[in-house]
């Protein structure tokens, strides 16, 4: 799995990640986590990379929804191992992606995921779909399964991914249906966000939300 | 009446076609009385987005990366009309427009706000600048054209740019004429 997001471990991209890793190690998968943030600006270490990839069967793409697009240093990674990718490496590889969004509506990351089928094109392996979770905000970095009160629907759609990947190397459309819907309460997701930036700035010591230093 | 007009160019410094590009684009501005100025984004310093919601929470408005890339809001927002010249990197801005791109999150508030029935970030100003998004394909791919457009489109729904203008260009005998059209649309406006 890539994990595109800067925030690294903290972030919801690692918890959804490392989450299915964890899933796929207990069906035996031998498994790799890499933070596209750690390679950023280094081409020897984007080459061997993308040699590396050539031993992977199924490679995962999480990262958070970045100005309705992949974060810029994904978006280097993987135009990077697109070039670096020798003819003789592996094909049937198969790529998929989990987008998490700030925003509570999954079709906001409809763009990000024609692009990543776009990368798996010219990275010459099959596209699985990806995984649009609205309202990602709610899972805020935490371990994936200290969420079965908050969103069982989230666990359930990752627990589907893992059976269909290790089972028959595909994605269920039933978990693409379990994210149709933001993973919590839009009215929820919306009253604590409006709210929790106030409570982090005032934290701060930040009063002024609202201010305009370009104006 | 004459406009600031900013392009933010993208292009590696032997990338010899986006330079020609920008040529025309700043040659079709001039030559309409405006003023010009190009922001090589190859040569400063932008680090990529921390994600860690400081424009929001801790210098609202205001990246906390000490670096070129803390200018680029100011850079954007103070100019009538913007122009982001990219080539197109599986459907949406290359690794160095996109790097920009991130640095521009300050320019929205965290709030949300619904329009036509979506989510949208609120807007922090009153008004943004015009925007001609240029985006440059390799060879014929309308697959990744028409998602390029529909990522300016979704763009604007969270920048508000008075007016949006996108031109998809090939390196082809056609590209100055497919640019042509766009440039007038904004150009028209200022």
């Amino acid at each position: 799995m890539i994990v595109g997001s800067p925030r690294m471990k903290r972030a919801t991209s690692f918890s959804i990640a490392s989450y299915i890793l964890e899933g796929l190690e207990k069906k035996e998968w031998k498994t790799e986590l890499v933070f596209a943030h750690k390679l950023y600006d280094r081409p020897d270490e984007l080459k061997v990379l993308a040699s590396r990839m050539a031993d992977y069967e199924v490679i995962g793409l999480s990262f958070p929804l970045y100005v309705d697009g992949i974060p810029a240093p994904l978006v280097e990674l993987l135009d990077s191992v697109c070039k670096y990718k020798k003819k003789t490496d592996s094909a049937n590889q198969l790529v998929f992606s989990c987008i998490n969004s700030g925003f509570p509506e999954p079709y906001h990351s409809d763009v990000a995921v024609k692009m990543t089928a776009v990368f798996a094109k010219k990275f010459g392996a099959d596209f699985l779909g990806g995984l649009r979770i609205g309202g990602g905000g709610a899972v805020h970095g935490m371990p994936i399964e200290s969420l079965k009160h908050r969103s069982k629907r989230l666990i359930q759609a990752l627990d589907e991914t893992i059976n269909g990947l290790d089972e028959n190397r595909c994605i269920p459309q039933s978990a693409f249906e379990l994210l149709s819907e933001p993973i919590l309460s839009k009215k929820l997701y919306l009253l604590a966000a409006k709210y929790g930036w106030g409570f982090r700035a005032r934290k701060n010591g930040v009063k002024d939300l609202y201010a305009r230093p370009d104006e | 009446m004459c406009a600031l007009v900013r392009v933010f160019q993208s292009a590696k410094p032997d990338d010899s076609f986006l330079r020609e590009v920008e040529k025309k684009i700043v040659d079709q501005f001039e030559s309409l009385g405006h003023e010009v100025e190009v922001i090589d984004l190859s040569k400063l310093s932008i680090a990529p987005c921390k994600g860690c919601f400081g424009c929001w929470v801790l210098s609202p408005g205001r990246c906390v990366i000490d670096d070129d890339g803390a200018k680029l809001t100011g850079w954007y927002l103070h100019a009538d009309a913007v122009v982001l010249l990219s080539r197109i990197c599986f459907g949406g801005y290359c690794f160095t427009m996109k790097r920009c791109m991130d640095r521009l999150i300050p320019m929205v508030l965290p709030f949300f706000r619904n329009f036509q029935g979506e989510t949208h970030h609120k807007m922090r100003y009153e008004s943004y600048p015009m925007l001609l998004s240029v985006g440059v394909l390799e060879a014929d791919d309308s697959e990744q054209a028409e998602l390029f457009q529909h990522l300016v489109f979704r763009n604007a729904l969270n920048f508000c740019p008075k007016k949006t203008a996108i031109a998809i260009l090939q390196e082809n005998a056609e590209w100055q004429q497919q640019l042509s059209g766009p440039l007038e649309s904004i150009g028209g406006e200022l």
